[in-house]
């Protein structure tokens, strides 16, 4: 661990965890700094919500360990795990309560909680007219609703969110990634949000961290990976040209065009255009095209990056 | 007193949101609807406004330092700097030559002409002149 990742909110060194004879974590080392949202993300299955509990110290890894605000995940305190924040993917609640004693029995649990965050979220959810109604009876939006909540009036340090709105249409989408989105910018909270679509997430995160098969393939600022990715196209790039630099990431070969997707910038592209004589044309590379290049390497696949579109 | 700046983020761009940022503020600074002197607003309260988190907001203003657009004063409101003022020509080159990009990308892969490509452009101008949008607008 370098000194700089001392004060991050989640440092994971070597995390394993056997789970049901599957290895869900393989040897994670992962770091979020403060203040960022990071989205999680990944195929269904990965290890997304796994990795999330271990973290949270549901979970005790077989291996390695998790520092969760700088104490050890399955060690921590009532203090550390008041500045916590949770959201489970089943957004588990007591169903038998009232939406309003359901609120009431989680802030009695937290010093920290904050009358005034709760009326903004009360209201911005839409949730004021079902304070009485049975939590149990709720539908899924709203019932996540809640679980948002209850898990950010306390002003956590750290929140992390399991598919915070994958039960959310559109709209409300939006405003439950803005509210969540505004405890980073008027808190300095860090947050983890996870979805395995990211689009869906995109709106609030500033980090990208991608879980692949039990690992962490990627753990990025999202500013940086889209500022040193370019999709190059090269029109009338015959089929015998092959561009092979190391910077390449991905290659499609069109009738009479080849697209790249590459992290490299200027001086590179001049020495590419004069080495072949081509035309080579910039554009932004988009969050979808980012997303394949995060995942890990099929094994063996070394070979090729070509796919033929 | 801070002015609100007409800043649009488009979260699903490839551009970095930062970028955007200075892209916009540097455009409106040359083009002179951000005055020299003008105060903006905080880290936070831009953050809050856009849905932008601080810290991108402040990388953004740390680059627009670098380029000579904004001072920062230690726990003053930045302005927009008034060196602008010496080299507004070569900035406004610059900004045109950025504004353009696009376009030589669409020439090329139409394979239009240089000449014919400057009649479109001369074209264009002539239409938009008989229309003349409000000066502040610094978009098509």
């Amino acid at each position: 661990m370098n000194a700089q990742a001392m004060n991050h909110p989640i440092v994971a060194t070597g995390l394993t965890l056997h789970l049901g004879g599957t290895q869900a974590l393989r040897g994670i080392d992962w770091s979020v700094p403060p203040g960022t949202a990071t989205g999680l993300i990944g195929p269904n299955g990965s290890g997304k919500s796994t990795l999330m509990h271990t973290v949270m110290g549901l979970l005790v890894p077989t291996a390695g360990q998790c520092l969760t605000l700088g104490q050890e995940a399955q060690l921590l305190d009532d203090d550390h795990k008041a500045r916590l924040g949770f959201v489970d993917q089943n957004f588990r609640l007591l169903d038998w309560l009232s939406v309003e004693q359901q609120i009431r029995f989680i802030a009695m649990m937290h010093p920290r909680w904050d009358s005034t965050v709760e009326a903004r979220l009360l209201d911005a959810f839409d949730l004021e007219r079902v304070l009485q109604k049975a939590v149990g009876s709720l539908p899924q939006g709203e019932r996540q609703r809640l679980a948002v909540l209850v898990a950010l009036c306390h002003r956590p340090d750290l929140a992390l969110l399991d598919e915070p709105v994958s039960a959310q249409d559109p709209i409300f989408r939006s405003v439950v990634l803005e509210e969540i989105g505004r405890r980073v910018i008027e808190d300095g909270t860090t947050l983890v949000l996870s979805s395995h679509v990211l689009r869906d997430i995109e709106s609030c995160v500033d980090r990208i961290t991608m879980v692949d098969g039990g690992q962490v393939t990627a753990n990025e600022d999202l500013d940086t990976l889209k500022e040193e990715h370019q999709r190059w196209t090269i029109v009338g790039a015959t089929a015998e040209l092959s561009v092979n630099e190391p910077y390449v990431r991905s290659v499609e070969r069109h009738p009479g065009a080849l697209t790249l997707v590459v992290r490299a910038g200027e001086a590179e592209r001049r020495a590419l255009e004069k080495k072949h004589g081509v035309i080579v044309e910039v554009r932004p590379v988009g969050i979808e095209g980012l997303f394949p290049l995060l995942l890990a390497p099929p094994a063996g696949s070394d070979a090729s990056k070509e796919v033929v579109a | 007193m801070t002015i609100p700046l007409h800043i649009q983020i488009d979260r699903h761009s490839g551009l970095p949101v930062y970028r955007q940022l200075v892209d916009q503020v540097r455009f409106q600074a040359t083009a002179g609807t951000l005055e020299i002197g003008t105060e903006l607003p905080s880290t936070r309260a831009l953050g809050l406004e856009l849905g932008v988190n601080p810290m991108t907001i402040s990388k953004a203003y740390g680059e627009l330092e670098r380029l000579g657009v904004i001072e920062r004063r230690p726990g003053k409101p930045n302005v927009v700097s008034a060196r602008l003022a010496g080299t507004g020509a070569a900035d406004a080159e610059d900004e045109l030559r950025r504004a353009l990009q696009p376009a030589v990308v669409a020439i090329r892969q139409l394979g239009v002409t240089t000449g014919d490509a400057l009649r479109a452009l001369e074209d264009l101008l002539e239409s938009d002149d008989q229309e003349p949008r409000s000066p502040g607008d610094p978009t098509p």
